[in-house]
This record gives C-alpha cells, sequence and structure tokens, in this order.
C-alpha cells in the first residue's frame, strides 16, 4: 500500500450495484435507486451464509429517503395511481424489479415471490378508452416515486403544521442575549414557515423558576401573560389561544416576539424548570401533534427532569467518562416516548457557558426524530455567533415539513434486518416512528442473511407513509436492487468503503452508549482486521504476507477507520468535554452518508496557488482536495480546511505580502488577525447591509472573491445537507496555540496525541495480519 | 356537545374536509368508522336531512348539491342547534368550495376548512348562550319531520336486502325441487298402486286376444 492514500476517491462518483438498469422490468436508466438516497455495504451481495461470515463485512442499508434536493437533483415525481398496487403477501409496493409472468397477466413480487394479479388499468386507460404502455408507468421506471395516498391510509384528517417555542429566559439565557437572538430570528422566520394551507399553529412559552403562557388570541389589542407557579401538577391556564392560527395571529405573535427580549431584561432567576414545561407543552399538542423546539440556555434546575452538574474533568479521557455519557434522569426519555405516540417531536438548541447535560437532554431529539443543536460558549455581543444561530434557525423553520411519519424497510426473502441506527422509536420490530421525518437524518439498518438467497437480485425497499405540510398524504417508495454472487472475489470488490466507514460509524457510537468509548474503539479496528484478515487469507499466497492487501475499492478504508478513530466523538483524549462528546456522538448517529465522510475526512484545499481564471462564471469550482497531513503546509502557503461543522483557514508565516493586501487587506502577515470570523454581509448591488467586526472582507478584487465564493458555496451546501452553517476560523502558523492544535488535530494522517500516524497505523496493521496469516 | 364534524362527497363517500377532535376522555374511533360506514350506504334518493342514533350519540345529517355534512352530537344536544350549525357549514363550504367538488380525487382535499369549524363549532358547543337558545326557539327547521333512525337500521339495512333476496331465491330453488320431486313420487304411487294389476289384466287381454284369434 501507497503511503500517500488516494484521497480523490472520496470524491469520485460511489460505487453502484452491479446490475445494470436495463435487466429492470422497463429498462429505464431511472430504475434502480441513486446512491445518495439508499446504499447498501455490499454491491453484490454473498448468497449463502457461509459466504457472509466468511467475508466478514457486515450487510447494511444507509438510507436517508427524505434527504434534500441539492441544486442539480432532480425531483421526484409525484404520482396518484387508480390504484397502489402492492405485493398481497409481503405488502411491498410494485417496484422497477418485478418481474411479469403468465404473458404479463400476473407480476411476481421480487421480495417474497409471490406471484399477483396485475390490475386492468395498467392496460387500458378508462378516461380516455384506449390502450397505455404499462412499460411507461412511473412505477415501473423510477426507483424513487411519491404515492399520493387514498383514504385507507389515514387514521385521521391530516395534521397541520404546529410549531410550538419552548423559550429558557433565566439569567443565563437573557445575559448571553439568546433571547433576544432568537426572537429576532423567529421573527424573520416566520414568513418562510410552511403555511400553503393556513393552518399553521404558533404557541410561545417561556420558562423559568414558573412557567409563563401566552394568551395570544387575535382580537386582542396585545398578548397577555399567564403565569403558573404550580410545578407540580402542571395545568394549561387557558383551554385555546395558547396555540393559535399563524396567518390570524400574526400581529399579536410579531408584538410578542419583539418585546420577549426587554420583557425579562432584567431577570435575576437562576432556576429553570424544563420538565414541567415539557409536559405542559405535551399537553398542549397531543391532540394534535406538532413540532416542541426548546432554547435551553441553562441547567433545568426544579422538579421533574432536574439535572445536577455532573461533569467532573478529571473522568474524561478516562474509562469512567462513559458514565457522563449516560442519561441522568429518565425522565426525558419516557417524556419523548410518549410525545412519539402522540406525533410530537422535540428539537432541542442549546447554548451554554456551562454544562448543560446534553448527554441526558438529546434524549429528547433522538426518540422523537428530532434534532440537537449546540452552540457552546453562545455569546450573542459576537456577531458571528448571532449569524450562525439565526441562520441555521431560520432554514430550519423554513424547510419543507413532513409530519406523523412511519418508515418500514423491507427486503427480500432470506435477508432479516437485525438493528436500526438513527433517530426514531421503534415500533413493533421494524417500523419506525417519526412524528417528523428530519430530511437532515439517514438510518442505517444491520441486516443478516436468514436462508442462502435462491435468486439473482436481492431488493431492498424503504416505504415512509407521512403527511406534508399542505395536507397531502403521501407514501415515499425507494428501491434498491443489487445483485446476488456466489463468489467470494466479487463480494470483497463490490464492497462499498464510504458505506462501511459510516456504518462502523453508526455502530461505535451505539456501543459508546450502551458501554465504553474504549470499547468502541476496539470493536472498530477488530472489525477492520477481520475483514482485512478475511481478505488476505483468501486471496493471498504466504508470499506476499509482509505487504498489506486490501482490494482497490477497500483502499481507502484504512484511512477512513483511522479518522474514525482520530474523531472527536471517540478520540481517546481529556480535552473533549462531555457536553460536546455527547453531541458529536450524537451527530454521528445520524448524518448523513456524504456528511459523515466529510467529517471523518475533512476537505483540504491549498489556496495560494488556485488559479483564479478557472472560474469565470463564478460557479465556485474547488481545487483538488490536499491529503491531510501538515507535511502539505508549505509556509508560504494559505489553506482551506472543511469538517462540515466549521472551516478552517490556514495561513503560513511566509505568506507573500501580495496574498496578505489582496485577501485580508492588511500590509504584512503580523497584522491579520486570527480567531472565529464573520463573513461580511452584501446584498445583490454589492451594498454593505451589514458590517460587523470585519476580518476577512470580500474585496473587489478577483482573489478575493474566490475565495469568499468558495467559503459561501461551503456554507450553502451545508446549511441544506444538515443546516449546519459553518463558523469560520483564521487559524496563524504562530498564533494561539489552542486554535492551532484543533486545526492540526483534523490532519488525520499526522500522529497527534498518542495516536497513530498513517504509516504508524498501516505499520500496526500489518503486524495484526501478520498474526492472522501464521494461520 | 358536538363532537366530530365530517364533510364527504355524496358520490363515492371521499371525504373532504374533517374537524381535528379533541378525543381526549372518550374514544369515539369506533363512532368514526360507522360515520364512514353511513357515507358508504348514502345515495342521491336518500332523505337530506336525518338523524341517527347509536349508543350515546346522535349522528345528524345533511345533505345539500352533492355534498354530505355529517356531525355526531351528544344524545342530549338539542337537534336544532345541530342542524343549524350543520346548514351553516353548508352554506360557507358551498360558497367558497362548491363548483371544486366534482374535480378532486385525494381525500381530504379542503381539510382547511377545519379552521371555520373550529370557529362555528365553538359558537355553538354551549347550549346555553344567548345566541343559541334564541336559535333554538326559532322556527328554524320543523325538525319533527326529520326522520330519526336507528343506526343499525341503516346499517343493516342494506345486509338484510341482501339477505331477503338470497333467501328467496333459495326458497324458489327449493320448491322447484319439492315441485319435481313431488311430481316423480305421484308417478311412482300412482304406478305402485295401479301398476301390478294393470299389467294382470293387459297380460289376460292379450291371452284372450291370441285365443280367440288363432282358433
Amino acid at each position: 500500500m501507497q503511503s500517500e492514500p488516494p484521497i480523490h476517491e472520496l470524491d469520485a462518483e460511489p460505487p453502484r450495484p452491479w446490475i445494470a438498469n436495463t435487466s429492470s422490468i422497463a429498462g429505464s436508466p431511472m430504475a434502480n435507486c441513486p446512491p445518495s438516497y439508499q446504499r447498501c455495504t455490499f454491491n453484490a451481495i454473498p448468497n449463502t451464509t457461509q459466504l457472509l461470515s466468511k467475508c466478514k463485512i457486515p450487510l447494511a442499508l444507509v438510507t436517508s429517503p427524505f434527504r434534500h434536493l441539492l441544486p442539480g437533483d432532480e425531483p421526484v415525481p409525484v404520482i396518484q395511481p387508480e390504484q397502489i398496487v402492492r405485493c398481497r403477501r409481503c405488502r411491498t409496493y410494485i417496484n422497477p424489479w418485478v418481474q411479469f409472468v403468465e404473458q404479463g397477466t400476473r407480476w411476481k413480487c421480487n421480495l417474497c415471490y409471490v406471484v399477483n394479479e396485475v390490475p386492468s388499468f395498467f392496460d387500458w386507460d378508462q378516461e380516455t378508452r384506449q390502450p397505455r404502455d404499462r412499460m411507461k408507468r412511473v412505477e415501473l421506471t423510477h426507483s424513487v416515486i411519491d404515492f399520493i395516498a387514498p383514504q385507507e391510509y389515514m387514521v385521521r384528517p391530516p395534521q397541520p403544521v404546529v410549531f410550538f417555542f419552548v423559550i429558557d429566559v433565566s439569567y443565563n439565557a437573557i445575559q448571553s442575549g439568546m433571547v433576544a437572538t432568537a426572537a429576532k430570528a423567529i421573527l424573520s422566520a416566520l414568513d418562510s414557515i410552511p403555511n400553503s394551507d393556513s393552518r399553521t399553529k404558533v404557541g410561545i412559552m417561556t420558562v423559568d423558576s414558573t412557567l409563563h403562557f401566552y394568551n395570544l388570541n387575535a382580537q386582542a389589542s396585545e398578548p397577555q401573560m399567564l403565569v403558573v407557579a404550580d410545578l407540580e401538577d402542571v395545568y394549561l391556564p387557558l383551554p385555546e389561544d395558547l396555540l393559535v392560527l399563524l396567518s390570524e395571529s400574526r400581529g399579536i405573535i410579531e408584538s410578542l416576539l419583539g418585546r420577549i427580549g426587554d420583557m425579562l431584561k432584567g431577570t435575576q432567576n437562576v432556576q429553570n424548570a424544563l420538565g414541567p414545561a415539557l409536559k405542559a407543552a405535551y399537553k398542549l399538542l397531543s391532540p394534535i401533534g406538532g413540532k416542541i423546539i426548546v432554547l435551553q440556555a441553562t441547567l433545568p434546575t426544579l422538579h421533574d427532569g432536574a439535572l445536577k452538574a455532573r461533569e467532573d474533568p478529571k473522568l474524561l479521557g478516562t474509562p469512567k467518562e462513559a458514565t457522563l455519557l449516560q442519561p441522568a434522569s429518565g425522565f426525558y426519555k419516557t417524556l419523548a416516548v410518549d410525545c412519539s405516540r402522540a406525533q410530537v417531536s422535540v428539537d432541542l438548541f442549546a447554548f451554554s457557558p456551562q454544562y448543560t447535560d446534553i448527554a441526558t437532554l438529546s434524549g429528547l431529539a433522538k426518540y422523537t426524530g428530532g434534532s440537537t443543536y449546540f452552540y457552546p460558549g453562545f455569546n450573542a455581543a459576537r456577531p458571528e455567533d448571532a449569524l450562525k444561530f439565526a441562520n441555521e434557525l431560520t432554514h430550519f423553520l423554513g424547510r419543507p415539513l413532513l409530519l406523523e411519519a412511519v418508515l418500514r424497510v423491507r427486503a427480500s426473502r432470506g435477508i432479516r434486518l437485525t438493528a436500526f441506527h438513527g433517530n426514531f422509536f421503534l415500533r413493533s420490530t421494524d417500523l419506525l416512528a417519526l412524528p417528523n421525518v428530519n430530511p437532515d437524518n439517514a438510518y442505517a439498518i444491520e441486516m443478516t442473511l436468514e436462508e442462502n438467497l435462491s435468486t439473482s437480485l436481492a431488493c431492498f425497499q424503504s416505504a415512509v407513509l407521512c403527511t406534508a405540510s399542505n395536507g397531502e398524504r403521501r407514501i415515499r417508495v425507494v428501491t434498491l436492487a443489487v445483485p446476488t454472487t456466489g463468489n467470494l472475489q466479487d463480494c470483497f470488490l463490490s464492497a462499498d468503503q464510504s458505506a462501511l466507514a459510516v456504518l462502523l460509524a453508526k455502530k461505535a457510537v451505539e456501543r459508546s452508549l450502551s458501554s465504553k468509548i474504549e470499547d468502541a474503539r476496539d470493536a472498530i479496528v477488530h472489525k477492520l482486521t477481520e475483514i482485512m484478515g478475511a481478505y488476505k487469507q483468501n486471496f493471498t499466497t504466504s508470499g506476499q504476507a509482509v505487504q498489506l492487501l486490501l482490494p482497490e475499492n477497500l483502499k481507502l478504508l484504512p484511512l477512513l477507520i483511522l479518522g474514525l478513530l482520530k474523531h472527536a466523538a471517540l478520540r481517546a483524549t481529556s480535552t473533549v468535554s462531555s457536553d460536546m462528546r455527547a453531541h458529536v456522538l450524537g451527530l454521528q448517529y445520524v448524518f448523513p452518508l456524504e456528511f459523515s465522510i466529510t467529517n471523518i475526512h475533512p476537505r483540504f484545499w491549498a489556496l495560494h496557488n488556485i488559479d483564479i481564471q478557472s472560474d469565470n462564471n463564478g460557479e465556485g469550482v474547488f481545487p483538488p482536495t490536499l491529503n491531510l497531513t501538515s507535511a502539505k503546509l508549505e509556509r508560504h502557503g494559505l489553506y482551506l480546511l472543511e469538517t462540515g461543522m466549521e472551516v478552517f483557514l490556514w495561513v503560513g508565516r511566509a505568506i507573500p505580502q501580495e496574498l496578505c493586501s489582496l485577501l485580508f487587506d492588511k500590509p504584512s502577515y503580523d497584522q491579520i488577525p486570527s480567531g472565529k470570523v464573520l463573513k461580511i454581509v452584501v446584498n445583490a448591488q454589492m451594498c454593505l447591509i451589514a458590517i460587523f467586526q470585519v476580518i476577512l472582507p470580500a474585496l473587489q478584487n478577483a482573489y478575493s472573491q474566490k475565495v469568499n465564493g468558495l467559503i459561501n458555496k461551503i456554507r450553502q451546501i451545508r446549511l441544506l445537507m444538515f443546516t449546519s452553517y459553518p463558523h469560520l476560523y483564521i487559524v496563524k502558523e504562530d498564533g494561539d496555540q489552542s486554535l492551532r492544535m484543533w486545526f492540526l488535530s483534523h490532519l488525520i494522517e499526522d500522529r497527534i496525541e498518542q495516536a497513530y500516524s498513517y504509516p504508524q497505523w498501516l505499520g500496526h496493521l500489518r503486524d495484526q495480519m501478520a498474526k492472522v496469516s501464521s494461520g | 356537545m358536538l363532537r366530530s364534524t365530517i364533510i364527504a362527497r355524496l358520490a363515492d363517500g371521499l371525504p373532504l374536509a374533517a374537524s381535528m377532535d379533541d378525543e381526549e376522555g372518550v374514544d369515539i374511533s369506533e363512532y368514526k368508522n360507522q360515520a364512514k360506514q353511513i357515507f358508504k350506504r348514502l345515495s342521491t334518493d336518500s332523505e337530506t336531512r336525518c338523524s341517527v342514533e347509536s349508543g350515546p350519540y346522535y349522528f345528524h345529517y345533511l345533505i345539500e348539491f352533492g355534498v354530505c355534512y355529517l356531525c355526531l352530537c351528544d344524545r342530549s344536544y338539542p337537534k336544532k342547534l345541530a342542524f343549524s350549525y350543520l346548514e351553516e357549514l353548508q352554506k360557507e363550504f358551498n360558497e367558497k368550495y362548491g363548483n371544486e367538488v366534482g374535480t378532486v380525487a385525494r381525500p381530504y382535499a379542503f381539510v382547511k376548512f377545519d379552521t371555520f369549524i373550529q370557529k362555528t363549532k365553538k359558537q355553538y358547543k354551549d347550549t346555553r348562550t344567548q345566541r343559541n337558545l334564541h336559535k333554538v326557539n326559532e322556527d328554524l327547521q320543523d325538525v319533527t319531520r326529520i326522520m330519526t333512525k336507528n343506526i343499525h337500521e341503516v346499517l343493516g339495512r342494506g345486509d338484510q336486502l341482501n339477505n331477503m333476496s338470497e333467501m328467496s331465491r333459495r326458497l324458489n330453488e327449493q320448491s322447484q325441487t319439492y315441485l319435481k320431486n313431488a311430481k316423480k313420487m305421484n308417478w311412482q304411487a300412482m304406478w305402485q298402486k295401479y301398476g301390478p294389476p294393470s299389467l294382470v289384466a293387459a297380460i289376460v287381454l292379450l291371452v284372450l286376444y291370441i285365443r280367440i284369434f288363432w282358433w
């Protein structure tokens, strides 16, 4: 193996299943699922249980059926056929990989092999009284489709969109400016909240040591606050008007949001009663369902769900750290499960300079399919913090919403689903209940072979039944077809290293939370050596024992695993606070595939020698990526590193004068400030809308525009992919020590804090392999 | 108390709008199913106004312009008020969405009408308010002419009719068979009674005949 891994393969086209689209029933080019929706760890599945256990690679599916459409993606076709055709035994939806038998009068299900009737409307159009070509039907040509669901798929009329904000107004929250920023952000996002049928409801509650409800009746001249101090037995002070129609009470809501920051300005109240607040919110929302959005800046201290500051820096980095990652109170999980049953989802925005026990609170989002957003040390006086929060909250409120959903994955006969990873509540063995479908999330499903596969094609179908924000009941069906093989070499050659790495990441998170982080790390390394050992045993001769051999498609697997071991979630270190650790673990558990890979293996570019002319239409073409090693850092260089959650700009000590002035508008290196950066905000006419503490100005020269363009493009894509607006940090080569260490910790091919460098890692693996082949 | 409201298209029972109900403490899902079945049984010749009793509740429905407006209320809720509520809904719904009713295909296409339903529901909730008392006393509609039926009749009627025709068909068949068998038996009985003697008589006649002609 080379000492410099070929990282450009990470950005290359992902491997596809080894079957041509022409073998589908209609031969359409869209017959097999695009890898961005669903990927399997194998692209040619072993067809016997012995073969699967021999090759040691886990069989799993990584799926994100409702991913965000990035610019340039095909929209998903929406159809409303006369009848939704499903297999009569296994209830699979008809898809491009079924077979027509008996001269086309019947169809054979590709998951359970039962023969079903083909309905007459497939060949005959009732309305126009004309024959139609069944091979043109969308169900048979597209692998990703949306059905509009008829009445049988509804237990109740489609629910409206409901947003209920639970805002912490204790001392910390007001002082850090969180409340004011949140109020402003919600105010500006009111227009983008989905409200196409004018049924959207909004409510607000503020919490400190008591609960404050607001009467938002549209007829009143101003909002009225009702204080409930009885935390023991929570009740709702009004039967209605706590949750009102957005379109009717818009004026009152705006007036309230405008005053909320000032109303409680001088508060000295440091207590917070989040538990009772959530119980009240649940009471209010349970008849309809909806989203509870919690903005929390303090540790909950009163009554149910009260938490203690249990962080002990001495435990970090030791095996006892795992205790800090376990939830301290079962209250939140129980409440989350109740919420899930009532179709209520909870999202958490946490801001705190001190310990907020994310490990416990994130249980709320985890079991209701919500998300957790963490802003450690938030301070609204720093405009970059405020901007990040405002951007993320606005995008969060404005994105298209899918409610009261359930997800079910079906696989061909012989394949059994064993484990599910992601944010959801598992109901009845294989039904994932999602009160709110999060387009940012992906789900990993582990599978195993129960019996040998008898056919040449294995299929996986994910179906999500949900209500769109305009009241339509929809079913999204995503079908993936993968051929089977009896050849062990084919199995290895078809493995998908990215899907494998992401699966191992999610399993590692689960292991960390159920036992210890060391165990998770050991388990990953063990799995990797198992896979490599299996390959070695079956495909190499004794003479090649000293080399480390892996098939081409798995060449980057050791690098990805190394990145995972060095990731903040799993790193053996005492410098990561337990809040941060819990948060990052929670994120890795739900990251979609592309985002996860970027987070494990950040993208790294050199900017000092980019070709400005290559990008005349301002599209933001990126230079080639570099290997993640400090050997690439030249003293006169300027580099950009992106993890998905942060963006770093490294300035070398000997950076040329010219670049200094072009980019930073500063005469020399010494005068370049380092730290968190605010991007300057300009509108289409290039007029400054906002001018804050400018560190990276958007200057008129081509170089500055190019760099700013790249950074903006990164932010735009990350916002769409995961509602993440990365902070930009300027790191100087001899500047702030902690910032430098943080930057360097992302260069995973280097040796950091007793962890292996890439060549050392390969050496370690080689030693492990030597032990294997001696058998 | 008004419990639930559903508006459906008469032709195929497709639900067009419904109220999001506060079902705390009361499980009315069984009654909702009954409502769905009532819609299926209705046709253009059904009465335009009717009340169906079912357990502790009444279904009141009103049919106008091919749309059926149905509400589920407690027994104690005054009929006049219920029909006045349905009439208000009917007027507003017809004005807003009357022409589109024939064209929609997906269920709950007008679910946004729910906001109007909720507002109207609030007004009619308390049977003792001035407004509602006034309505009850007004002669809005001669409610006594509105038929009250029982749910079992409504749902069961169709079944019973089917049963009747089935039974009568079977009866017909069986009586045909009976006729055939009876005829057969008649013949047999006659044969048994007169067979042997007539046979003997025929033989005797034959012998006599041969004797006479041969000698």
